[in-house]
């Protein structure tokens, strides 16, 4: 339209500065937002990229850069190596028990014809959340209390005392058992993704796939998992980070031990800083950790194709 | 006869269901049955139901954790009132204002969500112990605050862009100022979406326990995560019955959020998803 190309009077434009003082009200508006990131969230990813590469220790009086000394220490720690191998057991079963029994879940309640059923079922499969993260671990080191804890006692109850174990006290058990908690694991957030996922699955599909006389498991593979992979690949993302970075459940239920059967990375670097007062290595563990998990990431995102695009 | 087929596969279906429903509360029995035995009740008979039901364990967990679950509730209040005004604002001059250099900085928020937790925990501990910032109410209402800022932008900005512009202008020819516009008109017309976003923040930082774990010494300022842990030594508490009660008793605020707003609940859970 020639409305578009009338020039602008040299009154009405602007410099850059001009421009600044114009917008002085969306600045107010975002400088209380930009305040808190940049103190509680930029400085600290900067000034913690920094300490890795430095010695700082409260008992010594000063900082000193000492390059790639911290890097080196890690690759030579043995107990990292044990860490290392204990997490990617974390992370493939964070992985799985993520994503098998939610989609089990959701596959169950989604094929039931009752929408009332259905949004009744799908509550109280969300109602555990009502429970405080930690609540649910000390819970669960009472479960397996060799004594009195639910595990041991049903089975003895049901005559299978030789399996009994003092489950989080046996370096052979302790790490399954940390990665059992939580059993049945229809972890909450994963249930409804994949819920909401499969209830955005065109109707025409599944009555076109019945029409070719597909059975239930075909209209499963050849429906429901190609349309979910969006869903699912969202969801191993967020696994392996959380598998990763994850130690708190572990420091409340071993705190690592037995000897080292259940020592992690990002536990290290928690009794780094504030067992042994090791800021720098600390530092210098918490960087490498995110290394990894970036790496990992972006090979998640790029290795596991984008999900089917249905166009109505 | 294809009905008859139908009905059973749906039993079946309902069946399994209902066993894993079973499962997943099976726990929970366990933590409610046992919250009433005492400990010479427990060593007795695992298996019996409580007798008498004893209702003094919930007055000794109670008093237990009184203290650090109104600190867990205060606390996660504030930093939830904080985040929604100025994740509200932000997200509100992202989505209807012009200015310089409005997209870099918006794509530098969403960046920032891409940073795991693991890597700024112990600078962030430096920086607030330099601060000054130990053992304050603070040290947790503002690093909680800026931990979803980035989330809280996305989600009113997302929100915002999607009011239509001639509401605005009505207001603007009636000589109302921006910040006028944005207090009566937008936020009244945004809450379902403040009110989602305070809901996500109220959950995770009320469920937090690294962080105030490592920030907070004084049993004063105890968060009631943190609390829970420390029922042997720090209560004199040997008995399981108490401890079982509190674990209950530590849930009750998360209760009520979710029965006043259950879907802004769910909705507010697959929005957190989109995060990442």
């Amino acid at each position: 339209m020639a409305s578009d190309v009338r020039p602008i009077p040299r009154s009405r434009q602007r410099s850059l500065w001009g421009e600044i003082w114009a917008g002085r009200v969306s600045y107010l508006f975002i400088l209380p937002a930009l305040l808190s990131v940049l103190i509680f969230m930029v400085e600290p990813t900067f000034s913690g990229f920094y300490y890795a590469f430095t010695d700082w220790n409260p008992g010594f009086q000063e900082v000193h850069f000492v390059g790639l000394d911290n890097f080196a220490a890690l690759f030579q720690d043995a107990t990292l190596g044990t860490g290392v191998r204990n997490v990617l057991e974390i992370v493939v079963a964070t992985v799985l028990k993520n994503l098998t029994v939610p989609l089990l879940v959701a596959e169950l309640i989604f094929h039931l014809r009752s929408p009332r059923l259905q949004y009744w079922l799908r509550t109280l499969f969300v109602v555990p959340m009502v429970m405080p993260a930690i609540a649910v671990i000390l819970l669960w080191i009472q479960i397996y209390d060799p004594n009195i804890g639910l595990l041991n006692q049903l089975l003895g109850g049901i005559g299978l005392q030789s399996w009994q174990h003092a489950w989080l006290g046996d370096p052979l058990t302790a790490l399954p058992a940390i990665i059992f908690v939580g059993f049945p694991w229809v972890h909450v957030l994963p249930f409804l993704i994949l819920l909401g996922g499969l209830m955005s699955i065109p109707q025409e599909l599944y009555d076109a796939a019945t029409v070719d006389g597909a059975r239930a498991s075909a209209r499963f593979l050849l429906i429901d998992l190609p349309l979910l992979l969006g869903q699912i690949k969202l969801l191993v993302v967020l696994s392996v980070i959380e598998g990763f970075q994850g130690f708190y459940n572990i420091l409340v239920m071993t705190g690592g031990g037995p000897f080292t059967s259940t020592i992690v990375p990002a536990l290290e670097m928690y009794f780094a800083a504030f067992q042994d007062s090791k800021y720098g290595y600390a530092c210098a563990i918490a960087f490498a950790l995110f290394l990894v998990i970036l790496l990992i990431t972006i090979v998640n995102m790029t290795y596991l194709k984008s999900g089917v695009e249905y166009e109505a | 006869m294809k009905r008859q087929k139908g009905a059973v596969g749906q039993i079946v279906l309902l069946a399994l269901v209902l066993l894993i429903l079973f499962l997943v509360f099976l726990p929970i029995f366990y933590l409610v049955i046992f919250s009433f035995k005492n400990n010479a009740q427990i060593y007795a008979n695992f298996w019996a139901l409580p007798d008498p039901w004893i209702l003094r364990n919930y007055a000794l967990g109670w008093g237990a954790i009184q203290k650090s679950l109104l600190n867990s509730i205060s606390l996660s209040l504030a930093s939830t009132v904080l985040l929604v005004l100025f994740a509200g604002m932000a997200g509100y001059a992202f989505a209807r204002h012009r200015f310089p250099a409005k997209e870099p900085l918006y794509y530098s928020f969403l960046a920032l969500m891409m940073i795991p937790t693991v890597l700024t925990l112990i600078p962030r501990y430096l920086l607030v112990k330099s601060l000054g910032l130990v053992d304050t109410p603070w040290v947790l209402i503002l690093p909680w605050m800026a931990g979803n800022m980035a989330f809280g932008i996305l989600l009113c900005r997302g929100f915002f862009a999607t009011l239509s512009e001639e509401l605005f202008e009505a207001g603007r020819i009636d000589g109302a100022t921006e910040i006028q516009l944005f207090g009566y008109l937008a936020i009244p017309l945004s809450l379902p979406i403040l009110v989602t976003l305070g809901i996500v923040h109220a959950f995770q930082s009320y469920n937090d326990y690294i962080w105030p774990l490592i920030t907070i010494n004084s049993n004063d300022l105890q968060v009631v995560t943190v609390a829970l842990t420390t029922f042997n030594s720090g209560y004199g508490i040997i008995d399981y019955g108490p401890r079982f009660a509190g674990y209950l008793l530590s849930a009750i605020p998360l209760l009520i959020m979710f029965l006043f707003g259950m879907r802004y609940f769910i909705r507010g859970l697959t929005a957190g998803a989109l995060k990442a």
